[in-house]
């Protein structure tokens, strides 16, 4: 196998992105190394935490196991794309009101599988957004206040 | 003045930077020249060291440094150590040397341009290992034939005792039940592994990122075995995924990093990967109970004893005789039981070392007393809880002497009412929900199980804390602990009552953990400690700030304003403070679980799960329900999933996420948070007592008495953890005999 460095070019969070990577490349060490977007993390590197969700052309995926160059030409997704600490998004709002993170280690992977879910508010019952994030290990919250935050993100705050 | 802060679930200050990416995590640090360190494990789990060449790792290009025991000999000495360690003869050396004892235990360091090629480079280094016969448990380390791990060294390496009573007239219980329980080795897991940063400083000096628990004393403990003075060794605060009692020990990485960059003098980063941290990061749990009980007919506790194994690991780590004292203690619980004893024996084995986690030596004693307690009623034919409920201490018993000690200190619970706790679980699932749970189980064609666990714990470790808190530009309330947020929430917490204190708003304060250099002295982050400990040191200092400013400006001025006459008149307004307490507190409560078990495939699902609390004074309701339900979470893992396993030759077959299971979504339910605040604690002034471990402690018992529950009459004792589905559906009397 060739280490030679292949040129890649792709949208992240709507800016164009050019780069010459080495075919093993991560796509997670790509946007954490070479575009310093340190947002995404790192908790296992073998596909099962879910704490490198991102989005690549809509679809949430685990960027541990995916190969920089396998996403030239797809627009990706990461969680500085959602908002800033002076702006945050509505889903990071119901975040902090639904107590939905601890150590925030989990949690942007977290906010990625949410904002894939879209804005179905059929989805929006305990079981369906457990199930979407059945594969986001959380180690803090013990997943409650998380569910509560997506459900009312997407919409529909029944308080049960 | 406006409404006191404490007691108000506050949004936290720490969401914003969290949910936006803008954490930073010891892995987000990029400095300029920054290598990248890799460590060579040993493959075998006991082994004399031959050699460990690292001249092929060193002839690659991008490799700037390679090191083994040989090439540090100045250094090979055992690793640093919070606690007095008895014998220095059972601790880990800083690299494997003369032996190695578990697979995983460092060899060498490899220092390269990038992570890629410090991997390249361990790759490169095959160490000579002549292996050893492998001791592959606690009960084969006490075989006569085992050798032992240590030259000239029993395996047992400590041995605890705790004994209260008169044992003559033991005759007098009706019924006596006695069996063999075991709780597996399983860890705390944080999503974020561990990792260090270290950068050498013009003057010979270091900065060092990703240390957490302990700042201080880590910050001496690395100063003092590399030959710096302390104030040479600086210590940069970071976000950290998490903890739960892992982090923070003396790890070797701990002297390994920052030695690499002064050898290299460059700044290096170490990240651990997933498989190191489960193969080197602290194990614990493994304990192994046998519980003898007895009482009267009508329900009255006679007298409890037990032995309890604790498989150690290969060295004798810190916190070892930690988990020892509370296991032996704390198997007592929230009762009054006229006749206790208990012997907590340490013995090593070819695993990986231990230490605390959430609950240490705490959840294996709740699982065992409240297991055996199960039985003790059946076996009365009196229900589960009415046989709590007799036993169990209430509001005048306080403050309890227990009779035993820890640490050659007394145990007296503070303040408390766990058969009012208790009762509050019982309404909370209550019989005609019971039934109507059990109907649905049942169409199903399921079984419904219904587990209780009363238990109680120390928190609030002392000794001390020391808080400062400071006005400084522009008009801000600063507040300094030597405490480090692992995602508990501190900063928001601490900002609550060091408003309240000084008497100003929430968006005044702001407080800044984990620097040693920020305030004078420091304890740390462990034992449910630092909302108690730390809490009120701020509590004391934020009341002599208000004190001094009031006398400058009775009017209520800016702080901006008060700043600046403060500067006028030479007054200063930093105050540091220590709060001292000898004693732990003791928060208590109830867990109840209610589940759902498949009785032909032994998969349980929690259908509830309750705990009731009480942990004094709340400062944040919200914080503390979440690190509860969390808590709980644990403990679920730890019942139904979680297990760190070796196989009969030494090898540790959980190596990943794959195979160490850690509980999804789907596999908590909403976690139900009763607090109570019967009783606020009498140790210190604001009352509080710690919360962050009370969701896990009794988790273990809960779902294994709901588990047995379900499967009566005829399925397993659940005497042992993990309640894995072949165990389950075992119809073997005796948890030692279900399959491994």
């Amino acid at each position: 196998m060739t280490m030679e460095p292949v040129r890649i070019s792709l949208t992240v969070n709507g800016n164009r992105a050019h780069a010459e990577v080495e075919p093993r490349r991560t796509l997670a060490d790509f946007l954490r190394e070479e575009l310093r977007l340190t947002g995404t993390h790192l908790g296992c590197e073998h596909g099962v935490c879910g704490a490198c969700t991102v989005l690549v052309d809509g679809d949430a995926v685990r960027s541990c196991l995916m190969f920089a160059v396998q996403a030239d030409g797809a627009d990706v997704t990461t969680v500085e794309a959602l908002g800033t600490p002076d702006r945050l998004a509505s889903l990071q709002k119901a975040f902090v009101e639904a107590g939905g993170l601890q150590c925030g280690f989990c949690t942007p992977g977290i906010l990625m599988t949410a904002l894939a879910m879209g804005h179905d508010p059929d989805r929006a019952t305990d079981s369906e957004i457990r199930d979407a994030i059945a594969a986001n290990l959380c180690r803090c919250t013990g997943y409650s206040s998380v569910v509560r935050a997506i459900r009312t993100a997407l919409g529909q705050d029944s308080g049960v | 003045m406006s409404e006191p802060l404490i007691g108000r679930s506050i949004p936290r200050s720490e969401d914003r930077r969290l949910l936006t990416g803008n954490g930073r995590f010891v892995a987000d640090i990029r400095l300029p020249d920054m290598l990248h360190m890799a460590v060579v494990r040993s493959a075998l789990p006991h082994a004399l060291v031959r050699a460990v060449d690292t001249a092929p790792a060193r002839a690659l290009s991008g490799v700037v440094d390679a090191f083994s025991a040989t090439d540090i000999p100045e250094y090979l000495r055992p690793l640093p150590s919070q606690r007095p360690i008895a014998d220095d003869g059972l601790r880990q050396l800083l690299l494997g040397s003369d032996r190695v004892r578990y697979v995983g235990e460092p060899l060498a360091v490899t220092v390269a341009e990038t992570r890629h090629r410090a991997e390249d480079a361990v790759a490169a280094i095959f160490p000579d290992l002549e292996p050893l016969p492998v001791i592959a448990d606690a009960a084969s380390a006490q075989d006569a034939s085992a050798g032992g791990l240590f030259e000239d060294q029993s395996n047992v390496v400590l041995e605890v005792v705790k004994d209260v009573g008169d044992w003559t007239g033991i005759d007098d219980a009706d019924v006596i039940v006695e069996d063999t329980l075991r709780v597996q080795r399983h860890t705390s897991a944080p999503l974020e592994t561990r990792g260090l940063v270290a950068r050498p400083d013009g003057d010979g000096g270091l900065t060092i990122w990703g240390i957490a628990k302990m700042p201080h004393s880590l910050r001496g403990g690395i100063a003092s075995f590399l030959g710096l003075p302390a104030e040479k060794v600086r210590v940069q605060p970071v976000d950290v995924g998490g903890g739960f009692g892992v982090r923070g020990e003396f790890y070797p990485e701990e002297i390994l990093v920052p030695l690499a960059a002064l050898r290299t003098r460059h700044p290096v980063s170490w990240i651990e990967d997933r498989r190191e941290h489960l193969l080197g990061t602290n194990h614990s749990r493994e304990i192994t109970w046998m519980v003898r009980a007895g009482a009267h007919r009508d329900g009255r506790l006679s007298f409890l004893e037990a032995t309890a194994e604790i498989d150690v690991g290969a060295y004798l780590r810190p916190l070892v005789p930690v988990i020892a004292e509370q296991a032996s203690t704390n198997l007592m619980g929230p009762y009054r039981i006229p006749r206790y004893r208990c012997r907590a024996v340490c013995v090593l084995s070819n695993k990986m070392g231990i230490g605390t986690v959430r609950g240490p030596g705490r959840f294996e004693a709740t699982f065992a007393r409240e297991r055996i307690f199960d039985l003790l009623a059946d076996r009365i034919g009196m229900d589960p809880a009415e046989f709590r409920d007799w036993n169990l201490l209430e509001a005048s018993d306080y403050p309890y002497r227990t009779g035993v000690q820890a640490f050659g200190r007394d145990i007296t619970y503070d303040s408390g009412n766990p058969r009012a706790a208790l009762r509050a679980a019982v309404e909370a699932v209550d019989t005609s929900e019971i039934e109507r749970l059990d109907a649905e189980a049942r169409a199903r064609g399921k079984r419904l199980g219904y587990g209780i666990a009363p238990f109680i714990e120390s928190t609030g470790a002392g000794l001390f804390e020391m808080a400062r808190v400071a006005v400084e530009p522009p008009g801000t309330v600063v507040v300094r602990t030597g405490t480090t947020s692992m995602g508990q929430g501190h900063e928001t917490t601490l900002a609550q009552i060091a408003a309240d204190a000084v008497g100003v708003s929430f968006d005044d304060v702001k407080v800044m953990e984990g620097d040693p250099d920020g305030v004078p002295t420091g304890v740390g982050t462990f034992g449910s400690r630092t909302t108690v400990m730390a809490g009120n040191a701020v509590w004391l200092a934020g009341r002599q700030l208000r004190e001094r400013l009031y006398t400058l400006d009775p009017g209520g001025q800016p702080l901006a304003t008060i700043l600046q006459e403060a500067r006028k008149r030479g007054v200063s307004l930093d105050v540091s403070q220590e709060f001292r307490s000898e004693d732990p507190t003791y928060a208590y409560g109830t867990h109840v679980a209610v589940v759902e078990v498949d009785p032909e495939l032994g998969t349980a699902r929690l259908v509830r799960y309750v705990v009731v609390a009480d942990v004094g004074r709340v400062v944040n309701p919200a914080i503390v329900t979440g690190q509860i339900q969390g808590g709980a979470a644990q403990g679920i893992g730890g019942a139904l999933l979680e297990e760190l396993a070796y196989s009969e030759d030494g090898q540790l077959l959980t190596s990943s996420f794959m195979d160490y299971l850690l509980p999804t979504a789907m596999d908590i339910p909403d976690i139900e948070v009763v607090l109570l605040n019967l009783a606020p604690s009498p140790r210190n002034p604001l009352g509080i007592k710690g919360a962050g471990e009370v969701g896990t402690v009794a988790a273990g018992a809960a779902v294994a008495n709901a588990v047995a529950d379900a499967m009566k009459p005829n399925g397993g004792a659940m005497l042992s953890l993990p309640l894995k589905p072949d165990r389950v559906v075992s119809t073997s009397s005796g948890g030692h005999s279900a399959s491994p």
